[in-house]
């Protein structure tokens, strides 16, 4: 199977050249809802009373990062989502 | 390597056949996780401070150990949430015994908006049973978020879904879009990416005359969306594009335990070799080798030359990785 994956990825298109990792979007839509609530790294264990992970995007479903290289929401973060 | 979030696909059963599923050609495989097997991948995981499982399919509620597995999870400290069809919660008694377990999140994926479409799409008759469990869960107080994905340019159905949307009072609703079935020719790029980025305006546009609340998740290329309509997107903060796979912070395992890439490769497994739930040590193996190293190198690579310039890159991100296993970026990303 691990050869199928190979061909697979023989096909694909894209440049090879590694890019920046992006932060992506999250809408806000979810703030207050039980979906989900995440502890960010930052102690709460509980979003419903921030969830703006100090960094915009409101969700931290993939990623837990907060978008931001600290991985740690005490600080040193790169601000709200840019777009 | 540090992974904060794990899918586990509990089983390969579901008693939808959803014509733009990613698993479809799995299905037949009618297996699922042994639980004493599922409990020590959840201790592995946790052990490697995996914050969030999620559980996927198939369809994980009707997975026999689906509650019993919810409540180990929770018991270990670890949010748990489902994608689900939704029908198994028309049994109000299920329902109970779910949130009691401790349940955080419940996707629910609308596949038609009468018993009629439903059938068509996925051969079954589903529908009541489940508006009958989003009405349960919301009448124990567990608001759910519900989505649907849009597998052709249908602008016709937009207005019937809004309607459908308002007539059965979903306070939370993503649209979403089809992507890629792997290794299968019949169904890719039905609905173009183009066509998708103008779908959008065509949502946001008839969204603005309703008060529901929604998002949509965008998995193409942001530059195929008409800016003007992106900016007023993002400015009420309706879009969701985010995947962990170009950071590498979740982990996917198929019912057999065997590590893939994500949902989507659900038949496409890094390794033949299964993880041994009882021997952590063998994720790293397998996260360790020379494929895996290779697909992330190429998950993490601009698709296009025009994307190292853009300046959306950083909320864009490409698109969906699986998009380009089949189409050219160049076609598509401006």
């Amino acid at each position: 199977m691990e050869a199928c994956l190979s061909s697979l990825l023989d096909g694909y298109n894209g440049t090879t050249i590694i890019a920046p990792i992006a932060i992506g979007v999250r809408a806000k839509l979810r703030r207050a809802s039980q979906f989900l609530h995440y502890d960010c790294h930052c102690g709460s264990d509980d979003c419903t009373d921030c969830y703006n992970c100090h960094c915009g995007s409101d969700d931290c479903t993939d990623c837990y990062d907060c978008h931001c290289s600290s991985d740690d929401c005490s600080g040193d973060c790169i601000g709200p989502s840019r777009l | 390597m540090d992974f904060t979030t794990a899918w586990l696909t509990t089983n390969r059963t579901c008693n939808n056949r959803c014509q733009w599923c990613y698993a479809l050609s799995t299905l037949n495989r009618n297996s699922s996780m042994p639980l004493d097997k599922a409990i020590s991948l959840v201790d592995a995981l946790y052990e490697r401070n995996v914050k969030r499982i999620v559980l996927i399919g198939g369809e994980p509620t009707i997975y026999s150990h689906f509650i019993e597995l919810i409540s180990y999870i929770r018991s270990k400290g670890m949010r748990v949430s489902v994608a689900t069809n939704g029908r198994r919660f028309s049994d109000l008694a299920f329902t109970k015994a779910v949130l009691n377990a401790g349940i955080n999140g419940i996707d629910i994926s609308i596949k038609g908006l009468s018993e009629e479409e439903y059938f068509i799409n996925t051969s079954s008759y589903g529908l009541k049973e489940m508006l009958q469990g989003y009405q349960n869960l919301i009448s124990l107080g567990f608001t759910p978020s519900v989505s649907y994905v849009f597998v052709n340019d249908d602008s016709e159905n937009l207005d019937n879904l809004i309607n459908f949307i308002n007539s059965n009072s979903i306070s939370l609703f993503s649209f979403q879009f089809v992507k890629p079935v792997l290794g299968s020719s019949s169904n890719e790029n039905s609905f173009d990416l183009k066509d998708m980025g103008k779908f959008v305006g065509e949502i946001y546009k008839r969204m603005s005359k309703t008060s529901i609340k929604y998002c949509i998740e965008i998995s193409f290329p942001l530059c195929l969306i008409d800016q003007t309509i992106l900016e007023k997107l993002s400015e009420e903060n309706r879009i969701i594009n985010c995947c962990h796979v170009p950071r590498g912070s979740g982990i996917n395992f198929d019912e057999n335990f065997k590590i893939i890439p994500c949902n989507h490769f659900a038949d496409y497994p890094f390794s033949d070799r299964p993880v041994d739930p009882f021997t952590p040590s063998s994720i790293e193996e397998i996260m360790k080798s020379d494929i895996v190293t290779r697909f992330r190198h190429l998950a993490r690579s601009y698709p296009s030359l025009k994307c190292q310039s853009c300046n959306l890159w950083d909320q864009c991100g490409g698109g969906c990785f699986t998009r380009w296993l089949s189409l050219d970026p160049n076609d598509y990303i401006l």
